[in-house]
């Protein structure tokens, strides 16, 4: 059970657990190759462990601990550096996301120009909180700092993940009125929102 | 030396947002005339210009650029590594300027690299660049691809003895790389704490290595500067400082945008004529001068000039030139519980009073704008301010979180009263 669709937060620390034969298998030749090619820029395999983690994430969307007990392995190097660099940065996941990553922008402009009601109207029309993926549509919300685009706030950052083709496509919705959620939602989903059925 | 005549707008004279200039259309409009220009000079002469020309650091420190790169020492050997950092990791909140510059010209950058690479014998550059700059990343990749194939990279550039390779590096987003030290524990794949000074970068700095760690628009100013000279550079500031500035302007005014300006404009020209003044029906209450992490001012202070020292004097720091205006309909206190809440999020959590006293304040000013506060609270965010002062912490992170706190306290006192008085907050 994902603990982000429960709604719930995990409160205990848990130990990584992992299968030795899931962890043997867990990485494929095509991800192993990105890594080893990324290890030849630095001078030491740690400067390549934030970029490795993106590649695993690019492949298989979020960071499970089979997965980072297998980069360690694979890079030859402690568990317990992968994990303080994983647990350290805001787009490294540790937990499942959805396909579809909706970071509306919580900096001072946004905030000043109105993130609040489009913030609002996202939780409304996803029937969701923020850091908790919809079931239905498969998008995860999560307010990110200031994304730069100040003159054009409130701005939203989309991020797509098609892990057939491990691509992601990116893309910046500016000047967002809560009305316009909705129309947004929609193309980014095939399934109708959740807030389609509510009152 | 070229004979184009010396131009009134270096940092955006090749912008191009739609479709940025690719080599041979940057190179026919002048570009890369400025690296030549280097070339023909020796390294110290390099840095002498630099040094002359009072550039100051653009990322918010203002930091002399030619004093922080005169304390690389001296190479031992052709083998000697050193490394040029850009840092690209914009994401103070209100500053947008970084993304504008490498959407629009990122020859422009790979240009001021190569200069800085040819006055401390860099022989490694990385680009630093936020995760969510997904634009510049694919334009920068492009330029260097270009670059390498017309031999303005890679092995013996240019038929000299300069070798010289750039990386692209985008971040995995944390507020703190921006902070030199910690983006270098992050280049070297650690976590991003600061680390403990001296010794510096430029003696130690990435894998241990000589490092020079400058922001966009401070490598953005190296083509023309050595080109054009310092006495043309220091002419084109209108105060105290030399050089222009990209100055920029959000919130609720009616043009919103950025736009290059000589140093030492006022925030009252920026505001009023750039940006066209305050929307209908808003007035304005004060204003960031250049980012989250600094103080704010009030708009009795518009006609100081936008100089490094004279916004100092004025209580506030130049940062990074991007003002975020503070109207009259929304709520100070939300305004700095907003930013102080964003600090507390991107604290490293290395050292105390940072880890536990930006989180508290955080709580604090919640409890206020929810209409829970009681006036002891002003006096116990006063102390905050003071617990995490410059000298309290391990780097800038939380005194820049207390930038706007205590003059919020300050310049804002009767809201923050009206809230804890009224038991709510009187905006929504």
């Amino acid at each position: 059970m994902n603990p982000m669709n429960s709604g719930e937060q995990p409160n205990t620390v848990e130990m990584i657990q992992t299968d030795k034969q899931q962890v043997s298998t867990c990485l494929s030749d095509e991800e192993k190759q990105e890594i080893n090619h990324l290890l030849e820029h630095y001078p030491d395999p740690g400067g390549a462990i934030i970029d490795s983690l993106k590649i695993v994430q690019k492949y298989q969307g979020w960071v499970s601990d089979t997965a980072i007990s297998a980069l360690a392995q694979h890079m030859n190097l402690p568990l317990a550096n992968l994990e303080s660099v994983a647990t350290f940065y805001n787009l490294i996941f540790r937990q499942k996301v959805g396909k579809t990553l909706v970071h509306p922008c919580n900096g001072i402009s946004c905030l000043l120009m109105g993130y609040k009601s489009v913030h609002q109207s996202l939780k409304q029309q996803l029937n969701i909180n923020d850091g908790q993926t919809c079931p239905k549509t498969d998008i995860t919300l999560i307010s990110l700092p200031c994304l730069g685009a100040c003159d054009k706030a409130p701005v939203m950052f989309v991020r797509q993940s098609n892990r057939s083709a491990k691509a992601e496509t990116d893309s910046l919705f500016e000047n967002l009125k809560p009305e316009a959620i909705k129309g947004i939602l929609s193309q980014l989903t095939d399934n109708s929102l959740p807030g389609d059925t509510q009152e | 030396m070229s004979n184009r005549p010396a131009p009134t707008h270096p940092l955006t004279m090749h912008l191009n947002l739609e479709a940025p200039l690719n080599l041979a259309d940057y190179q026919a409009a002048g570009g890369y005339e400025g690296f030549k220009a280097a070339l023909d000079q020796s390294p110290e002469n390099v840095l002498g210009c630099l040094k002359d020309s009072n550039l100051r650091g653009r990322g918010g420190a203002g930091f002399p650029t030619g004093l922080k790169w005169s304390f690389v020492p001296p190479r031992k050997d052709e083998n000697d590594t050193r490394y040029l950092v850009v840092n690209a990791d914009e994401m103070e909140p209100g500053a947008f300027k970084d993304r504008w510059l490498l959407e629009g010209a990122p020859h422009q950058l790979i240009e001021g690299l190569l200069i800085g690479a040819h006055a401390i014998s860099a022989n490694v550059g990385y680009i630093f660049l936020r995760n969510e700059y997904t634009v510049a990343a694919t334009r920068l990749q492009k330029a260097l691809d270009e670059c390498y194939a017309a031999g303005l990279l890679g092995k013996n550039i240019q038929g000299t003895q300069l070798n010289f390779d750039i990386y692209v590096h985008t971040s995995a987003g944390r507020y703190i790389c921006g902070e030199e030290t910690a983006l270098i524990n992050s280049l070297e794949g650690k976590r991003a704490n600061p680390r403990a000074k001296p010794p510096f970068p430029q003696v130690a700095g990435l894998w241990g290595k000589p490092t020079i760690v400058n922001n966009v628009e401070t490598f953005f100013n190296l083509p023309c500067i050595i080109q054009f000279g310092a006495k043309w550079y220091q002419s084109l500031g209108r105060h105290n400082d030399a050089g222009t500035k990209i100055f920029g302007v959000s919130g609720r005014v009616k043009n919103p945008g950025l736009w290059e300006l000589p140093m030492g404009t006022t925030a009252r020209e920026i505001i009023e004529i750039h940006a066209g003044g305050m929307s209908e029906g808003y007035t304005l209450r004060g204003y960031l001068p250049g980012g989250g992490s600094t103080d704010f001012l009030l708009p009795e202070h518009l006609d100081i000039p936008m100089d490094y020292n004279d916004i100092g004097a004025a209580g506030s720091r130049m940062g990074t030139g991007t003002i975020t205006v503070l109207d009259d309909k929304n709520c100070p206190v939300e305004a700095v519980l907003n930013l102080v809440g964003f600090f507390a999020q991107e604290s490293c959590g290395w050292c105390t009073p940072c880890r536990d006293g930006l989180p508290s304040a955080t709580y604090v000013l919640q409890q206020i704008e929810n209409g829970k506060g009681k006036l002891s609270d002003l006096d116990f965010l006063q102390d905050i301010c003071e617990l995490v002062a410059p000298g309290n912490t391990f780097c800038a992170l939380a005194p820049g979180a207390a930038e706007p706190l205590q003059s919020g306290l300050k310049f804002f006192r009767e809201d923050f009263e009206r809230h804890i008085k009224e038991g709510c907050c009187p905006y929504h």
